[in-house]
């Protein structure tokens, strides 16, 4: 009874979050390379509360014996794996973010010492 | 790397200055007073006073950053400017007044004779001018003894922060240089390339304005983040050897 409790409620809570993730995907909020990583992450407790017998025996298998475990330690696992790979994403864009402030300031001089050079039209 | 002299025209002066108007004139009018007459280029990385303004008045070039970027970016911002501009020789010196501009010539010596690609100021060789307190100290001799471990190095001074590179060192550097506290891990990059490193004695002041970041908190933070960069430098540079 608690693990179909538990069940349920990984798989609305799947879908809850799915649909979120489509929605942001539809308004654009989420970049092509970001949004692929949340939808698995998303739609992952919605395939294992479906399919739960192979998740029973795996979980059986590493010795687990509240089989839910094993989905919560995964969403743990894909949740740091997330933030890792948000981690690069900000340090890339760090880098750049950095290069970019380099070239602007060097630009910058290079326009300053030439002096003003736009005319406005009439 | 050329044995030629190097001709003093060819020598950029970066000094990165955060906030240094109290300090940055004077540095900059030093400077350019030396007989090696190097360019003097001010790196105003973000500061909210008005030290962009101070050191173009005393006759520096300024390039000013868009925003606070680190000391580490904004010497780069230096490098990337000499290499383009065809400099044969960076050096970098601080906007506080600490680093005595009279010490450029030391500095040059190694690179015009062609032992060296990269020359450090070190104020521990002689003894002379201002010397750091034992806090500081131990934490300088922790890196020297991390330095030796990693690339076989003897620096007495890692951190002085004083330094001058020819062409192919500043190649190096504008390429790889972290944005916060980039000293150390620059000079095991640099031994990494095959850089020839040398110190030379230099005498340095206390700063006239301004406060080190190198205090506190502050301190513990330096010495744990610069170890590890060293610790994962050494990861690096076995993946580049892996790699190759």
């Amino acid at each position: 009874m608690e693990i179909q409790l538990f069940r349920s409620v990984a798989a609305v809570s799947s879908l809850l979050l799915t649909g979120l993730v489509l929605e942001l995907i539809r308004r654009r909020k989420l970049k092509d390379e970001l949004w692929l990583p949340w939808l698995l992450v998303a739609i992952a407790p919605l395939i294992a509360s479906l399919w739960i017998r192979p998740w029973a025996a795996l979980a059986h298998w590493l010795g687990i014996i509240y089989e839910p475990a094993l989905l919560l330690g995964l969403a743990t696992l894909l949740g740091f794996a997330m933030l890792l790979y948000l981690t690069v994403v900000v340090s890339t864009l760090m880098r750049q973010n950095l290069r970019l402030a380099q070239d602007l300031a060097l630009l910058r001089m290079r326009v300053e010492s030439t002096g003003p050079q736009v005319t406005r039209s009439a | 790397m050329s044995a030629e002299p190097q001709s003093p025209a060819h020598v950029l002066l970066v000094v990165p200055a955060w906030n240094e108007a109290g300090g940055v004139g004077r540095v900059v009018a030093e400077a350019r007073s030396l007989p090696e007459l190097p360019d003097v280029l001010v790196i105003d990385d973000g500061s909210l006073d008005a030290t962009a303004a101070v050191a173009a008045a005393a006759g520096a070039r300024v390039v000013r950053m868009p925003f606070n970027c680190g000391i580490g970016a904004a010497v780069q911002t230096g490098l990337r400017f000499g290499l383009e501009r065809g400099h044969a020789v960076i050096a970098r010196f601080d906007g506080d007044g600490q680093h005595d501009p009279h010490a450029l010539a030391a500095l040059l010596a190694p690179l015009s004779a062609g032992t060296a690609d990269f020359v450090l100021g070190s104020r521990y060789l002689t003894g002379d001018g201002f010397q750091s307190g034992a806090a500081r100290r131990v934490g300088i001799r922790w890196f020297s003894a991390l330095l030796r471990l990693a690339c076989g190095l003897h620096v007495t001074d890692p951190t002085s922060g004083c330094w001058a590179a020819n062409r192919r060192a500043a190649e190096v550097l504008a390429i790889e240089y972290a944005s916060d506290y980039p000293e150390v891990d620059s000079i095991v990059h640099l031994a990494k390339r095959g850089c020839r490193i040398a110190e030379v004695p230099v005498a340095m002041r206390e700063r006239e304005s301004g406060r080190s970041s190198i205090a506190g908190l502050g301190a513990l933070y330096y010495m744990i983040k610069v170890t590890l960069a060293l610790l994962v430098g050494q990861l690096r540079g076995r993946a580049i050897q892996g790699g190759s």
